[in-house]
C-alpha cells in the first residue's frame, strides 16, 4: 500500500501541472526569503556604516577634523592662504555658510590683527553611507588679538555634512545648532 | 550467552524477513505505476505523441529546478544577512545611541516640584561611578534644588557614538544638548552644552557610567 502510494505520488509529481505547482510554491518561498533578506539589509541601521566600517569611519573623521581645523583657522597676516585653504575644503552650501560666518572676521580681522585657531578635540560619525557622511565635532577655538595680546578660548560644536569628492572628504554643510531651535 | 546469540539471530531474521518481500514488492509496483501513467497516453502513443508531451514536462521540470535554486539561494541570503556581524553591530550602535540620548536627557532634567521622581530617574539611568556620585550627593543636591526652585529641561540637538566595544559592554557617546533652566522668577535661560557620556551595558540595558562636559582649552596653549 505504502509503496504503491509513494510510486503514485512520484508519478503525479512528474506531471507538468504538479511541477507547475511546485514551481509556484518554491518561487513564492524564494521571493519571501528574498524580501526578508532585503528587509534586514535595507534598514536605516544597516545602511549606515558609521563605526561598523572602522576604516572608513576613521578616514572621514580624520579628514573632516583636518578640514575643520584648516577652514576655521584664520591669520590676519595671511588672509589669502586662509581663504584658499577653506575654498579647497568646502563645497556646495558650505561655501556660502562659511562666507557668512567669516564675514565679521574678514572685516575686523586685519585691524585687530586677529589669529583664530580651531582645534578639533572630539568627533564622531553619525552617518556614513557611500560618499556621504555626517560628523559631530567638538572643537576649541582660540582667538588672539595681536593688538592687545588677548587670548580667548571658546568651545565650539558643529555638525558637518561631508561628501567625498575626487577621493577626499569635503565639508558640504555646517550646522552650528544656532538656528531657530 | 546462548540467549543473546539467539536474540541476535532472531533480530537478524526479523529484519531480513520483511525486507525480502519488500524488495520484490517495489519491483513489480514501479512498472505498474509507469503503466498507469502511460495508460492514458496509450492510444495516441502509437502515433508518437510522447515526444509532444515530453517537452512540456521537460520545461516544467526545468522551471521547478530553477525555482528550487532560487528558493535555496534566497534562503541562504536571508540566513547570511540574519547572521551578519556588521548588521548586528550597526543595530547595536543605534541602540546604544538611543539609550545614551535618553539617559543624557534624563540626567539633564530636573524639576524641584517632583524632585524625588527626577532623582529616581537619574539613578535608573546611571550605573557604577555615576550612580555612586548621585546617591552620595543626593541629600545635599535635594536641598540645593529645593532652595533654588528651578526647572531644567533638556533636548538633544545631535549625538553620535564615538566608541563601542560590544565584548566589554562599554561605549562612548558625544552629545550636543540644549538645556533650558527656568528659575522661580524670571525668564528661562537656554544654553547649549557639549557633553561626553560613557555607557556601560547592564542587565537592564545601557546606562551612563560617566557624564561630563567636554573641556574647553584642553587642546594646548
Amino acid at each position: 500500500m505504502v509503496a504503491h502510494s509513494v510510486a503514485a505520488t512520484g508519478a503525479w509529481l512528474r506531471r507538468p501541472v504538479a511541477l507547475g505547482i511546485v514551481t509556484v510554491v518554491l518561487g513564492a518561498t524564494g521571493f519571501w526569503a528574498h524580501q526578508q533578506a532585503s528587509d534586514l539589509s535595507g534598514t536605516a541601521a544597516a545602511r549606515n556604516a558609521a563605526l561598523a566600517d572602522v576604516a572608513r569611519t576613521s578616514e572621514v573623521k580624520g579628514e573632516i577634523s583636518t578640514a575643520v581645523n584648516t577652514a576655521f583657522s584664520y591669520n590676519y597676516a595671511d588672509v589669502t592662504k586662509s581663504e584658499q585653504a577653506a575654498r579647497a575644503l568646502l563645497t556646495g552650501k558650505a561655501v556660502d555658510q562659511y562666507a557668512a560666518m567669516y564675514a565679521a572676521v574678514r572685516r575686523e580681522g586685519p585691524a585687530q590683527k586677529l589669529v583664530l585657531t580651531m582645534t578639533v578635540t572630539d568627533s564622531a560619525v553619525t552617518l556614513l553611507q557611500d560618499d556621504r557622511a555626517r560628523v559631530l565635532v567638538f572643537a576649541d577655538q582660540r582667538s588672539t588679538r595681536t593688538t592687545d595680546g588677548k587670548t580667548n578660548y571658546s568651545g565650539a560644536m558643529l555638525a558637518v555634512d561631508a561628501v567625498k569628492k575626487d577621493g577626499r572628504w569635503r565639508i558640504a554643510a555646517i550646522d552650528t545648532f544656532t538656528g531657530s531651535r | 550467552m546462548a540467549d543473546t546469540e539467539t536474540t541476535v539471530v532472531d533480530e537478524a531474521e526479523d529484519s531480513a524477513t520483511p525486507e525480502t518481500p519488500d524488495e520484490p514488492e517495489h519491483a513489480p509496483e514501479e512498472p505498474e505505476a509507469e503503466k498507469a501513467e502511460e495508460e492514458p497516453e496509450a492510444p495516441p502513443e502509437k502515433a508518437a505523441p510522447p515526444r509532444r508531451r515530453d517537452p512540456v514536462r521537460a520545461v516544467a521540470l526545468v522551471l521547478a529546478c530553477a525555482a528550487a535554486v532560487w528558493a535555496a539561494w534566497s534562503g541562504y541570503t536571508w540566513y547570511d544577512r540574519a547572521h551578519d556581524d556588521d548588521l548586528h553591530y550597526a543595530e547595536l550602535r543605534d541602540e546604544v545611541r538611543r539609550s545614551g540620548e535618553q539617559a543624557v536627557i534624563n540626567l539633564n532634567t530636573l524639576d524641584y516640584r517632583t524632585l524625588a521622581q527626577s532623582l529616581k530617574t537619574w539613578q535608573d539611568s546611571s550605573t557604577s561611578e555615576l550612580y555612586q556620585q548621585i546617591v552620595q550627593g543626593r541629600a545635599q543636591f535635594e536641598k540645593n534644588i529645593a532652595d533654588a526652585r528651578t526647572i531644567t529641561k533638556a533636548r538633544i540637538l545631535e549625538s553620535a557614538v564615538s566608541e563601542l566595544d560590544e565584548h566589554s559592554g562599554r561605549a562612548r557617546i558625544i552629545v550636543a544638548v540644549q538645556i533650558t533652566v527656568t528659575p522661580p522668577d524670571g525668564q528661562p535661560a537656554t544654553k547649549r552644552l557639549r557633553q561626553i557620556g560613557e555607557l556601560t551595558r547592564t542587565s537592564s540595558g545601557w546606562k551612563l557610567s560617566a557624564l561630563g562636559e567636554a573641556p574647553v582649552g584642553s587642546s594646548g596653549n
